[in-house]
C-alpha cells in the first residue's frame, strides 16, 4: 500500500469517503422517521409556520421598531394640510357664540397623533356682528343643525372645525339645494337676508362659507346685497354667474375678485359651486375716470368745455386722454361733452450718460541745481513750480537736498502730475 | 476552461460504494424483470414503502451528508430524514424506472448545499446577533474522520471553500460526476460548474495542497 503524498488533497478525501461509508446511522433514526413519515402521511401538509418564525423575534422586533420610529418622525404637530375644499363646518364662522364648538361633536380623526392631545388654541367668542349678507347653505329641515336652534349653521355632528387652524381667504359658494363636499351629507343652506334681518339665532354664513387657508380674509363682512342663486333652486350656474356673484361678494368689502375655481362640474359648462379668493386692490394701479361737462342744457363753446375737461383732469392730478362733445341743435356748439382722465404718462428718464473716466494720471520728475551751489529754497520752489507749469501740469512733490546752510540747497528733486 | 476530462481515471473504482455502482447492481436483469420488480419495494408514497426505501438507500444519503457536514453526525442525521420526508413526497411523481439512486444523489446533494449556505449565513456576527444566538460551538467532530490529523487538514481544506465551489469539486473529483450533470443538479451551466471547480482548485492549490488525479 502506497502512501500517499502529504498534500494530496483527493487522497485524503476520499480516505474520509470511505471512513463514512462504513458509518451507518443511529437505528433511532429509522424509528424517528418512520414516526416522521406517519405523522406526514395522517395530516394534511401545513407550513411549520411555529418552526419557520422560531427565531425570528429580534428580527421582528427591530423592523417594529423602526417602522415604529418612523412612523414617529413623520408625525409632527402641524395641522394636516388642508387643500382645495373645506367643509363648512371648518370655517370659523360660528356666528352663535353659544353654540357648542364643533369640535366637541367630532373626535380627532388623526390617528397619527400619539400622546395627550393637544388642548384647543383659546378662542375669544366670536365678536363678527350677525352679518345679514347673503349666505348658503342647503336647507335641510331634517338636518339636525337645522332643527336645533340653539346650534350654529356651521356646526356639523360630523366634523369639527379645528380651532388651530387659521381662517383663509378662500371661500366656496353652492348652490341652494346642494349639497357641499362629497362627504358632507347635510351640505349648506341658503340663508335669505331676510332671514338674517328678522333675527333669527342662527347666523348665516357670509357670502361664502370661508375657508381654511390663509389668514387676511376671514374678517366679516359688512352687510351687502343679497345674492339670489339662480334660478328656483337651480343646482347649476354659468361660469359668469358664479363669477358674477364672487365679484359682488369681494366687491362688498371693498376687495377684487383675485382667484376663482368653478367646482362640482354638472354639465355643459355649469357647476355646482365655485371657489373664489378675494384681494385687496392694488394702490399702485391708477384707473382712467371719465366724466361730462356741460349741463346738457346750455349751449357752450366746445373749446370752453374742452378746457374745463382739461382743467378738470389737472386738478385730480390726471392728464386728460380723450374728450368727445355731442353736436346738437347749437351749430357749432355743443351741450355736453365727455372726456377721459387717466394718471398721466410719466417717460422714464433718460438713461444716464455712464460716467466718462478721469483721464489717467500723468506724472513727470525732474531736478533743479547743480548739487554745488547753494541756492535759496523760495527760488528753487519756484523753479520747480515754473518747470511743472510748462509741462501743463502741476507740482506734486519737492524734495529739496545737498549740504547748505538753512534756507538753501543746492539739488531739488520734483515731481509733477497732471491733470 | 479545464478538460472534462479531469477527472480521475479511477473514480469509479473509488466511488465503489456510490449509488450508480450500487444502482447497476440494484437493478435487476431486463429479463427477469417482473420477479425482480415484485421483490422491490413498490413505489407508493406510503411510509411503510419510505421505510423500506431508507433501508435501501440510506447509505449513500448518510454518507454524503457526512461528507458535507464534515462528519457531523447530528446534521447529516437531520439531513437524510429531510431526504427522505422530500422522497414521500416525491415518490408518486416517480416512474418505476426512474433513478431513484440518482434522484436521492441530487436531493441530498441539494439539500446539504441548502444547509451549508443557510449554515454560512447564520454564522455572519451580525446576523448572530439578529438572532440572538451566541457564537457557533464547533462542530462535533467525527472520531472516525478526526482522529486522523491528515484527514482533519484535508477536511478543513475544503471547507474553507465558498459552498458552490465545495459541492461542485466534490461532485467532481470525489464523486465523478461530469460538469454537465453537476450543472443539472446545481441548477448551472456547464460552463459555471468549470469556473467553480477551476476556482476551487486555484484556491487549494495556493492553500499548498495537490488537487491531481
Amino acid at each position: 500500500m502506497t502512501t500517499p503524498a502529504p498534500n494530496d488533497l483527493l487522497a485524503r478525501l476520499r480516505a474520509a469517503d470511505e471512513l463514512y461509508a462504513e458509518v451507518a446511522p443511529d437505528p433511532k433514526l429509522e424509528a424517528r422517521l418512520g414516526a416522521r413519515l406517519r405523522g406526514l402521511a395522517g395530516k394534511p401538509p401545513r407550513v411549520a409556520w411555529s418552526s419557520s418564525l422560531r427565531g425570528l423575534g429580534r428580527p421582528l422586533a427591530l423592523v417594529l421598531t423602526c417602522a415604529a420610529v418612523l412612523f414617529l418622525s413623520l408625525d409632527d404637530d402641524t395641522p394636516p394640510v388642508r387643500s382645495g375644499l373645506v367643509a363648512p363646518n371648518q370655517t370659523e364662522f360660528a356666528a352663535d357664540p353659544d353654540a357648542a364648538p364643533a369640535a366637541d361633536h367630532a373626535p380627532e380623526t388623526n390617528p397619527r397623533v400619539v400622546g395627550p392631545r393637544r388642548a384647543p388654541a383659546p378662542s375669544a367668542p366670536d365678536a363678527r356682528p350677525v352679518a345679514p349678507s347673503p349666505s348658503w347653505r342647503v336647507q335641510d329641515p331634517s338636518s339636525p343643525s337645522d332643527a336645533d336652534p340653539e346650534r350654529g349653521p356651521l356646526e356639523h355632528p360630523r366634523r369639527g372645525p379645528r380651532p388651530d387652524v387659521p381662517p383663509g381667504p378662500r371661500s366656496r359658494m353652492h348652490t341652494p339645494g346642494e349639497a357641499g363636499d362629497a362627504d358632507d351629507a347635510e351640505g349648506f343652506v341658503f340663508w335669505s337676508p331676510t332671514q338674517a334681518l328678522s333675527g333669527e339665532s342662527r347666523a348665516p354664513m357670509y357670502g361664502a362659507t370661508g375657508g381654511a387657508r390663509g389668514s387676511t380674509t376671514s374678517t366679516p363682512k359688512p352687510p351687502g346685497p343679497v345674492v339670489e342663486p339662480p334660478g328656483p333652486l337651480a343646482s347649476c350656474a354659468t361660469p359668469e354667474t358664479w363669477k358674477g356673484r364672487a365679484e359682488l361678494d369681494c366687491d362688498e368689502n371693498g376687495l377684487v375678485l383675485a382667484e376663482i375655481t368653478y367646482l362640482d362640474p354638472c354639465g355643459d359648462g355649469l357647476f355646482r359651486s365655485a371657489e373664489h379668493e378675494c384681494a385687496e386692490p392694488d394702490p399702485e394701479v391708477d384707473v382712467c375716470t371719465t366724466d361730462t361737462v356741460g349741463d346738457g342744457a346750455t349751449c357752450q363753446d366746445p373749446s370752453l368745455l374742452k378746457d374745463m375737461a382739461s382743467q378738470a383732469c389737472q386738478l385730480a392730478g390726471q392728464q386728460m386722454v380723450d374728450f368727445q362733445y355731442t353736436t346738437g341743435d347749437c351749430g357749432g356748439m355743443t351741450r355736453q361733452a365727455s372726456y377721459t382722465c387717466c394718471p398721466p404718462i410719466v417717460d422714464p428718464p433718460p438713461p444716464e450718460p455712464p460716467p466718462s473716466e478721469p483721464p489717467p494720471l500723468v506724472c513727470q520728475s525732474g531736478a533743479l541745481g547743480d548739487g554745488v551751489t547753494c541756492l535759496d529754497n523760495g527760488l528753487l520752489k519756484d523753479m520747480a513750480y515754473a518747470a511743472c507749469k510748462e509741462l501743463g501740469l502741476s507740482l506734486a512733490d519737492l524734495q529739496i537736498a545737498g549740504d547748505c546752510p538753512a534756507g538753501q540747497a543746492s539739488k531739488v528733486g520734483f515731481s509733477c502730475c497732471g491733470p | 476552461m479545464p478538460s472534462p476530462n479531469l477527472a480521475p481515471p479511477d473514480v469509479e473504482g473509488l466511488l465503489a460504494p456510490l449509488a450508480r455502482k450500487r444502482l447497476v447492481e440494484d437493478r435487476p436483469p431486463l429479463g427477469e424483470a417482473p420477479q425482480a420488480r415484485a421483490a422491490e419495494p413498490t413505489r407508493t408514497a406510503t411510509p411503510s414503502a419510505v421505510e423500506a426505501l431508507y433501508r435501501k438507500h440510506h447509505g449513500l444519503v448518510y454518507r454524503l451528508a457526512l461528507r458535507y457536514g464534515k462528519g457531523n453526525v447530528a446534521w447529516a442525521e437531520d439531513i437524510t430524514q429531510e431526504v427522505f420526508l422530500d422522497l414521500m413526497k416525491a415518490l408518486p411523481a416517480l416512474d418505476d424506472h426512474d433513478d431513484l439512486a440518482g434522484w436521492l444523489y441530487r436531493a441530498t446533494t441539494n439539500r446539504c448545499l441548502s444547509r451549508m449556505r443557510r449554515d454560512r449565513f447564520r454564522a455572519l456576527a451580525p446576523i448572530r446577533w439578529l438572532f440572538g444566538e451566541h457564537q457557533p460551538e464547533p462542530q462535533q467532530p467525527d472520531t472516525l474522520v478526526m482522529a486522523r490529523e491528515d484527514l482533519r487538514r484535508a477536511i478543513e481544506a475544503l471547507d474553507a471553500l465558498p459552498v458552490k465551489e465545495q459541492v461542485a469539486f466534490s461532485m467532481y473529483w470525489l464523486d465523478g460526476k461530469e460538469q454537465e450533470e453537476i450543472g443539472e443538479i446545481l441548477g448551472h451551466s456547464k460552463g459555471y460548474v468549470c469556473k467553480l471547480i477551476q476556482r476551487a482548485v486555484e484556491r487549494l492549490k495556493k492553500d499548498g495542497w495537490g488537487v491531481s488525479p
